[in-house]
């Protein structure tokens, strides 16, 4: 490498090249390694003149800060305190409402998928009493042929959905429909 | 103390502005830094990092603040405290798997690494009158004429040709000639 590269290297970081010249250290920095390395040592020197000063000018601060007493320090109060303080608010919102979504989703989804314990609970509870009535309550005792008639009166004694219920010793010879009239109107 | 003055004052390196400027920010800045996982001593060292960057940005000839000296020095601080925990949290995220052994493994790597700190302790050992001359023209930007008409050099070029020199004489006194 020559000492015209050198001097092209020197200059580019000194900023006093053209853009012509940039563009002609370029190509001899891509194909010359000897000069990229020397314009990468360039380079670095150059950072290292100026964190040198920076350093230098660091201390130099450090003393004129030094001879300060801390109570002379201003106490600081901050300045969006107050909005601070909403937002946090804000934020206990909006991590409760985010909480009871996210329980809701994960409940409907057990719900449906038959994994929520609750309903398990009650479904065994349920088929346990069922399973009782089968084993324990003989199947002649249990009447099956229940007869429901839907009748129309306008007697006031009676209220819509009202249930009656006649005996077959109450039956006396009538039918079952003769025999619901008759106890209704007697209500 | 109004906001001119103060930058004026900064530029001209007046202890009077830093003192100012310690006393009524240092206390943000602290609550700044201690509240976001640092302690006293990290607010110190970055509210001087901050004010060194302040004093480097008044020295450009075409410096002007478009907010308030409060909010700039706040906004320098923050960008050194993320870049300082960032580097903390890279740190700590480093799980070593296998014994870990500190070699560089290119040399470029080795260039990078080792050189700026190489090049700042050469420019120690260089004489003065190199030193400043290179101070002032990367430093603190000065032209070549008024670096000659400082230094007493006879003219803009005799200066010129005398950083090229102080710069190949750093270059040598790093080793890597």
């Amino acid at each position: 490498m020559n000492e015209e590269t050198e001097l092209l290297i020197l200059r580019y970081i000194s900023g006093e090249l053209s853009v012509d010249e940039i563009i002609q250290l370029k190509n001899i920095i891509a194909n010359d390694d000897s000069a990229r390395k020397l314009a990468d040592e360039y380079l670095q020197i150059q950072q290292g003149i100026i964190q040198y000063e920076r350093q230098q000018v660091k201390t130099d601060i450090a003393a004129m800060l030094a001879t300060i007493p801390p109570q002379d320090i201003k106490d600081y109060k901050s300045s969006i305190a107050k909005s601070n303080f909403i937002h946090k608010i804000w934020s206990w919102i909006k991590s409760i409402l985010t909480l009871f979504l996210v329980a809701s989703i994960i409940s409907v989804v057990l719900i449906y998928a038959g994994y929520f314990p609750i309903k398990n609970k009650y479904t065994a509870i349920i088929a346990k009493k069922l399973q009782h009535i089968e084993e324990y309550v003989p199947k002649e005792t249990i009447i099956t042929d229940t007869v429901f008639h839907t009748i129309y009166t306008s007697d006031p004694a009676l209220k819509n959905a009202d249930t009656i219920v006649v005996y077959e010793n109450e039956l006396h010879g009538k039918t079952p429909l003769e025999a619901i009239k008759e106890k209704a109107q007697s209500k | 103390m109004n906001e001119a003055l103060i930058i004026a004052k900064v530029a001209a390196k007046d202890s009077s502005a830093f003192q100012y400027l310690y006393k009524e920010y240092f206390g943000m800045i602290c609550h700044f830094i201690t509240h976001n996982s640092g302690n006293e001593a990290d607010a110190e060292d970055v509210f001087q990092d901050t004010l060194v960057l302040f004093y480097e940005k008044t020295l450009a000839a075409d410096f002007q603040l478009h907010c308030s000296v409060k909010t700039f020095l706040y906004a320098i601080c923050r960008n050194i405290w993320l870049k300082r925990l960032r580097n903390k949290q890279l740190n700590l995220a480093i799980s070593d798997n296998e014994p870990f052994t500190d070699v560089e493994t290119d040399e470029e790597a080795d260039l990078h690494d080792g050189y700026l700190a190489k090049a700042t302790q050469a420019l120690a050992a260089l004489g003065d009158k190199c030193r400043e001359l290179l101070i002032h023209f990367f430093y603190y930007k000065k032209n070549m004429v008024q670096i000659a008409a400082e230094m007493n050099y006879a003219n803009a070029d005799t200066a010129k040709n005398q950083k090229y020199k102080c710069l190949q004489q750093l270059k040598k006194m790093t080793g890597n000639e």
